[in-house]
């Protein structure tokens, strides 16, 4: 059985719960073992990159600390903490002068620097270690007539070279073939590969909406029933968005936004209630009677 | 907008060494040819129509620091890193912007929303502290305890940086 430490970062068990839900009940279903460490903290984000370069990088450096000191590998959800965590490894691999530096701040605070530890994201777990064809392997519900817009996000490809992409970073597919594998069909839309905007949303709240309403445009366009995406800040974005979008801007679309997780979860015939969907905001009705749960 | 006009200042020829020197990526910045596909291909530009990344690179390079680090422009931002895969010259464009950051955020300038975020990360180690009827929450639907990571540790590592008495004041 596979074990990792199971890193959910801030925003997932706060603010966006069902995707730790669907994400618990999907590895369970294949054999995978997630165990929390308590010294985990927040990732180290990309606002306190912009902050506090190397204040940032000793706290990514800590939770890698960590988890190899538990000799376990890293499972991230979120997008974002995948990003900054290996990159983090990356960095203090390669670099030996950022190391020192890092090592040295670490030290100050009673922690010893151990960058031994590998750093997964679900996606990537899904798709690549476990396998696509293992995906199919328990696939009990009929996603036939679902059209899904898989929105991939930024942090799990880009940059490209520093995460060592194995997909094409400006095009990733990875998410189109976990739902290829689920029996639904993967839609092309403008803006597929963008940004969801939600980085501003903290700095700049109307052009972080802007940002997320002409992607939901081009995907309502398209005749998508859901959009599929493994970040919670994408999710955050299309699902409370969208409540946002027709009060504010009078925009008046609807589509369900499911966690690739809980489209999973759904093809493998597991009951929505226990994937956590009744915690989204948009309606995810009109979906779920389109998806046949005998197959 | 910046570039637009004459600088209200000298010119800090060091800036680029001193962006290089804070961080070994940032010297990526001296290839820069202003060819403008970072502008070109940017989100935040197509939206904002003011954000303009080559030239708060054009900025850097030229050292007219006191408008580019006074520039609400440098948080306009998203990070998705499509600038770094199409710069011709291999710039890391979005990494160099973040490190520019660095410098600006010592004068202060700083969005409220980003620094709400910090003051609650080095005092809690989140940038979203679980309130209690999260917890509760959790405990009901049968989850795990959530990590609760020694926040002595944490602010050391921030008084280590110096950034625990900027976040203080």
């Amino acid at each position: 059985m596979r074990k990792y430490a199971f890193f959910l970062g801030c925003t997932i068990p706060v603010r966006s719960i069902s995707y730790e839900i669907s994400a618990r009940k999907v590895l369970e279903a294949l054999g995978i073992e997630l165990v929390t460490l308590k010294e985990f903290s927040c990732c180290g984000p990309a606002p306190l990159y912009s902050l506090d370069f190397y204040g940032a990088l000793a706290i990514s450096a800590r939770n890698l600390s960590v988890a190899a000191e538990k000799g376990l590998d890293i499972l991230t959800l979120c997008s974002g903490c995948f990003e900054t965590l290996l990159r983090a490894k990356i960095e203090l691999e390669q670099n030996v002068n950022t190391r020192k530096k890092v090592e040295d701040i670490l030290n100050s605070a009673g922690r010893k620097l151990s960058t031994n530890v590998n750093v997964k994201h679900i996606a990537i777990l899904l798709a690549k270690d476990i396998g696509v064809g293992e995906l199919k392997k328990k696939v009990s519900a009929d996603l036939k007539d679902i059209s899904v817009a898989t929105f991939p996000g930024c942090h799990l490809f880009r940059p490209g070279r520093a995460l060592r992409t194995s997909d094409n970073p400006q095009k990733p597919k990875l998410l189109d073939k976990i739902v290829e594998a689920l029996g639904a069909k993967p839609i092309e839309y403008t803006g597929k590969y963008e940004c969801c905007g939600g980085t501003l949303s903290g700095i700049d709240q109307e052009l972080s909406m802007k940002m997320m309403v002409e992607k939901l445009r081009s995907i309502a366009e398209e005749g998508a029933d859901c959009i599929v995406t493994a970040c919670p800040f994408c999710f955050i974005q299309f699902d409370m968005g969208q409540q946002a979008a027709k009060r504010d801007l009078k925009e008046n679309i609807s589509i369900p936004v499911l966690y690739l997780t809980e489209l999973i979860g759904l093809a493998f015939g597991i009951p929505p209630e226990e994937l956590g969907l009744n915690t989204h905001a948009s309606d995810v009705s009109p979906l779920l009677s389109k998806i046949s749960r005998d197959g | 907008m910046l570039g637009r006009r004459l600088p209200k200042t000298e010119f800090d020829l060091e800036f680029r060494k001193k962006l290089e020197e804070h961080f070994h990526e940032a010297r990526t910045i001296n290839y820069c040819f202003q060819c403008g596909t970072c502008t070109g291909c940017c989100p935040s530009t197509k939206i904002t129509g003011r954000y303009n990344p080559r030239l708060l690179i054009e900025s850097a390079l030229l050292g007219l620091t006191e408008d580019l680090l006074s520039s609400p422009d440098i948080w306009l931002c998203v990070a998705c890193h499509t600038c770094i895969e199409r710069c011709p010259q291999g710039v890391k464009v979005s990494e160099v912007l973040s490190i520019i950051r660095n410098f600006a955020t010592r004068k202060n300038n700083v969005p409220e929303g980003v620094k709400a975020i910090a003051s609650q990360f080095v005092e809690t180690g989140f940038t979203i502290p679980a309130a209690a009827a999260i917890l509760k929450r959790r405990q009901e639907m049968k989850l795990p305890e959530l990590p609760k990571p020694n926040t002595e540790e944490i602010m050391k590592i921030f008084e280590a940086t110096g950034f625990l008495k900027l976040v203080r004041g």
